[in-house]
């Protein structure tokens, strides 16, 4: 009788056919339900399909640019000299189909009350949609609100970065990358503790994180690896009604043997230029982020600042945004006006290495953007997106040394020229889904 | 001026179809909370579970496309559909939290409140059963 009651709740709780609040089922209906479990549905309620959920995401993205404009320098300064300049390294004036589409699987198992497991993979367009986990960890309830996981996990930088890629969870086609690509890094290998708390009718999500980083760059054709060593950072999220705020702070040990850079110059029977002098050891970097949210479920505004310093000739930057819409129906319009800069880069400009120097000025990005967009909602958990994002004022006028990159997340101006265009714009179209 | 009356009748019969029902949030009486905070019962929901007086309860909800669902949502919790879509979104992709189970219609979940004293749910205000307490009525 144990059984079979569980089995009428589990099969309640599955939702076996979409009832209105009018219409509660008749005697009829609930008979033919039970009958239907008497006659073949005898396995127990914890079965496999109790304990694993699946959930998916989808981004199908076109993205270009207007800089109708080829890139100008000459090998070895340049070597994409002749060819068009990038947005972010990718997007050119061609419509890309592939640079914005991302797909993401993740499966979660309940092992028991207190432990799960999830795997998350991601495939991008712009990687040929070639699978990388972004998260598998195993959660653990130490006490109640008080959770250890560990394994991959995305890295919290900033308000948004643990579901950077999951389009359908904000309304731009793709998050500020005045902030957003401050760090161009987003999983670590470690662990992280989280505790719930209230302060009177404050609730609190307080999250540290500890381990290391590995990122393979080839930027420049040939592997480089970015090692990221004891990264331990701290973070806080509080949620007072619709207003929610962020803090965090996140500190690690930065190297990179550049030194690959210099063979692969010599294989093209080209003289090193030195990159082995500008490797990092261990420099400290840190990375803060301050940012808030207000969202009454038609009006919203929110905010964010985020800061990397890392001690080598990589110069500190920081970048901001605010943005605000209104939910009109299925509409959403908005508007972002988002701002970054670059700073710190003295001690790699004096000191007498025209390569760190020079790699400083072209790791300096100045700028500021209007973005204009609007979200439809098409069906439940399926949204369409545009948007448009104009820089302006990405001039080296506040650098503290001449000569730096002026093109701002454009393709260098020192390696590849200024852009004619003071005001480029990038254009973005998305279709959202998740499942 | 028949036009007239025609009208007026037409309007009192329509109207009550216009009013949503009044939405409370249930428990079952065997549970040992009498009350609910607002701040309380938005964390709940927004979290799947959660305590309420040293009691731990998980919320149920009513299927997507139930308009009780929708009027709860927005009086309780400020938000539409699709807003508490996207939120999930960000929960689940994170591996912070997943949403409430859904039951298939109100008599559903009257059984599932009335069976388990640690459920939470919401229910039209005409639709509570005996087994059941009303622990909070949205304005």
């Amino acid at each position: 009788m144990q059984l079979y009651r569980s089995m009428f709740w589990g099969a309640l709780l599955a939702g076996s056919s979409a009832l209105y609040a009018e219409d509660p089922p008749s005697l009829n209906e609930i008979e033919k339900r039970i009958a239907q479990l008497e006659q073949g549905n005898l396995e127990p309620q914890t079965n496999w399909t109790d304990q694993i959920s699946i959930n998916g995401y989808l981004s199908y993205g076109i993205t270009r640019h207007d800089v109708h404009q080829d890139q100008g320098g000459a090998p070895p300064v340049n070597f994409q000299a002749g060819q068009p300049y990038t947005f972010r390294n990718r997007v050119t004036d061609e419509i890309s189909h592939r640079d914005i589409s991302r797909v993401g699987l993740q499966i979660n198992a309940e092992i028991n009350d207190k432990t799960s497991a999830v795997v998350q993979l991601l495939g991008r367009g712009r990687d040929n949609y070639d699978a990388e986990v972004q998260w598998a960890f195993i959660d653990y309830e130490l006490l109640e609100g008080l959770n250890w996981r560990g394994g991959r996990l995305m890295l919290p930088n900033s308000m948004h970065s643990q579901y950077l890629n999951v389009g359908y969870a904000y309304h731009w086609v793709e998050l500020p990358g005045e902030v957003y690509d401050i760090v161009p890094f987003d999983t670590i290998d470690g662990m992280d503790l989280t505790l719930k708390f209230n302060t009177g009718s404050i609730s609190h999500d307080l999250s540290a994180v500890y381990g290391s980083l590995d990122v393979p760059d080839n930027t420049f054709g040939v592997p480089v690896i970015y090692e990221g060593r004891d990264y331990g950072g701290i973070n806080l999220r509080s949620r007072w009604g619709d207003l929610m705020t962020w803090f965090s702070y996140n500190h690690a040990r930065l190297s990179a043997d550049l030194s690959s850079l210099d063979l692969a110059f010599a294989m093209l029977g080209l003289p090193p230029p030195g990159f082995a002098s500008a490797s990092i050891d261990e420099a400290v970097a840190i990375g803060r982020s301050v940012g808030f949210q207000y969202d009454n479920g038609s009006f919203f505004m929110m905010a964010e600042r985020a800061d990397l310093d890392i001690d080598a000739w990589y110069p500190n930057r920081w970048g901001g945004y605010v943005s605000t819409g209104y939910r009109i129906g299925k509409w959403t319009p908005h508007v972002t006006w988002g701002a970054a800069n670059t700073h710190g880069a003295a001690d790699a400009l004096n000191d007498g290495n025209p390569l760190t120097s020079g790699l400083a000025l072209s790791n300096m990005v100045r700028g500021k953007s209007w973005t204009l967009g609007v979200r439809h909602d098409l069906a439940s958990g399926i949204d369409v997106k545009l948007e448009a994002k104009r820089f302006y004022d990405m001039s080296n006028e506040k650098f503290d040394s001449v000569g730096a990159n002026t093109n701002g997340m454009f393709s260098p101006s020192t390696l590849a020229g200024e852009i004619e265009d003071e005001n480029p714009v990038v254009y973005r179209i998305s279709v959202d889904a998740v499942f | 001026m028949k036009a007239l009356k025609t009208l007026v009748v037409s309007m009192l019969v329509l109207l009550p179809l216009q009013v949503l029902a009044e939405v409370v949030v249930v428990v079952s009486n065997d549970s040992p909370i009498s009350t609910i905070s607002e701040s309380r019962l938005r964390q709940v929901y927004l979290e799947g579970a959660g305590q309420v007086d040293g009691q731990r309860v998980t919320a149920l909800d009513l299927s997507e496309e139930n308009r009780v669902r929708e009027q709860f949502y927005k009086q309780a919790l400020g938000k539409t559909p699709a807003g508490m879509k996207s939120y999930w979104a960000r929960m689940i992709f994170t591996g912070r939290g997943a949403p409430p189970r859904s039951v298939s219609g109100v008599h559903e979940m009257q059984i599932m409140l009335e069976n388990n004293p640690d459920f939470i749910g919401y229910l039209p205000g005409n639709q509570v059963s005996s087994g059941l307490k009303v622990i909070y009525r949205l304005p």
